[in-house]
């Protein structure tokens, strides 16, 4: 790898606003925002590892990634639900 | 390509700051959705075509319909912003410095880090052949780490089950279609092909990007189109078999890997005859526990219906 990998760049940013985020904001909505830009730092951090193999992309980080995406989805959709019922105690589940 | 991948980087990173800084909530989901959308792009970029499909599907277009949709609950002036924190301006210093820390740290981390051998990686590309389908990420999924996705169908049955508790029950019949610009005929004429895409994407796995979570995520979000235009709607009540449907992926892959256990001395050893056959079998099932699991977390009601025209 010669020269900086904007990638990586990008990965370092996500993680590190990410973690700005989750100590500042206060909106807890905002924060599982943040959660979330720390995972995608770490997804594109797995992912840019995975390039190293000579032969092709390391299937393993691959499917660990795949697995993430699809594990933060519903984390965050629990996430999302306890926001809601915190905002709106009496909320009847009307929409 | 150099320049493609530093101008997407380079918006990656201008996304995330709006999205942690922005003024006002909406802005900051908004930056959010297209900030996974970038990343779905960079996953094309990375060599990563099974990632890209799942973030679009899944990271931007379902995450980014459950934000908003939550967004639209929530009160318009929130508590949170009324009265700031003592020692905010140093709190926002030390997080900044933290932040900045962990960035350098990373970036250095992966660009010094010399190559190693990835003994995984290069075990499942070698046995490729006995895995009974050509699709390496598939693969790993099914096969070499089936536990792996065993218990993320767990979890993502976990988090259904929690966000329905959090929930308050629905009375029955309270539920009415919300106002949307979609058109119901609209929503009709695209059914067809999304299923069909839907449906495709799931069979694609075994040999080309594309798979049970690909696939389930796009048929969760012809639910979402149809539960968006009142053709669909939450119901209170659920029958036994929507949620039959639910565990569905996680009986048929813990059977599969037990009763073979007296064939093959392993839990999760598939035989080599059977072994494509059966991947195709647990693909399809997990994709239908998906796309149900995903589309109920979006409604948020432990059952469906078919709305009285």
């Amino acid at each position: 790898m010669s020269g900086i990998d904007p990638f990586a760049l990008a990965a370092a940013g996500l993680m590190a606003f990410g973690l700005y985020g989750f100590c500042v904001c206060r909106h807890p909505l905002r924060r599982l925002l943040a959660i979330n830009l720390v995972g995608n730092g770490v997804f594109l951090a797995l992912i840019l590892i995975a390039r190293r193999l000579p032969d092709g992309p390391d299937p393993v980080p691959h499917a660990m990634v795949l697995t993430g995406i699809v594990i933060a989805v519903s984390a965050t959709a629990f996430g999302l639900a306890l926001i809601r019922r915190q905002a709106r105690p009496e909320d009847d589940g009307n929409d | 390509m150099m320049l493609l991948d530093g101008v997407l980087a380079l918006l990656l990173l201008l996304l995330a700051g709006r999205c942690v800084t922005a003024a006002s909530l909406l802005q900051a989901i908004v930056a959010f959705i297209v900030l996974g959308l970038l990343l779905a792009l960079s996953w094309v970029r990375l060599q990563a075509p099974d990632l890209a499909l799942a973030e679009a599907a899944i990271g931007a277009g379902l995450l980014g319909v459950l934000l908003l949709g939550t967004w639209r609950h929530l009160p318009a002036s929130g508590i949170h912003h009324e009265f700031p924190w003592p020692w905010h301006g140093m709190k926002q210093a030390v997080s900044a410095l933290g932040g900045l820390a962990l960035a350098v740290m990373l970036a250095l981390a992966l660009h010094e880090t010399a190559p190693e051998p990835a003994a995984a990686g290069e075990t499942a590309l070698a046995q490729l052949d006995a895995a009974g389908v050509k699709q390496p990420v598939t693969a790993v999924l099914l096969n070499f780490r089936a536990y792996d996705t065993l218990l993320e169908m767990g979890v993502l049955l976990m988090a259904l089950i929690g966000a329905l508790i959090v929930r308050r029950p629905l009375q029955d019949g309270s539920r009415i279609a919300p106002a949307t610009l979609l058109s119901p005929s609209l929503a009709r004429l695209f059914l067809p092909p999304i299923l069909l895409i839907g449906l495709y994407l799931v069979w694609a796995g075994a040999y080309s990007p594309g798979g049970a979570f690909q696939g389930g995520a796009v048929l969760a979000g012809a639910g979402v189109m149809l539960a968006l235009t009142g053709l669909l709607r939450g119901a209170s009540v659920d029958g036994l078999w929507l949620r039959g449907l639910l565990a569905l992926g996680a009986i048929v892959f813990t059977t599969a890997g037990v009763l073979l256990v007296p064939v093959t001395g392993h839990f999760m050893a598939y035989p080599d005859g059977l072994v494509t056959p059966l991947m195709v079998l647990i693909e399809f099932s997990l994709a239908i526990s998906i796309a149900l699991s995903l589309l109920l977390l979006f409604t948020g009601t432990p059952g469906l219906a078919r709305s009285r025209p």
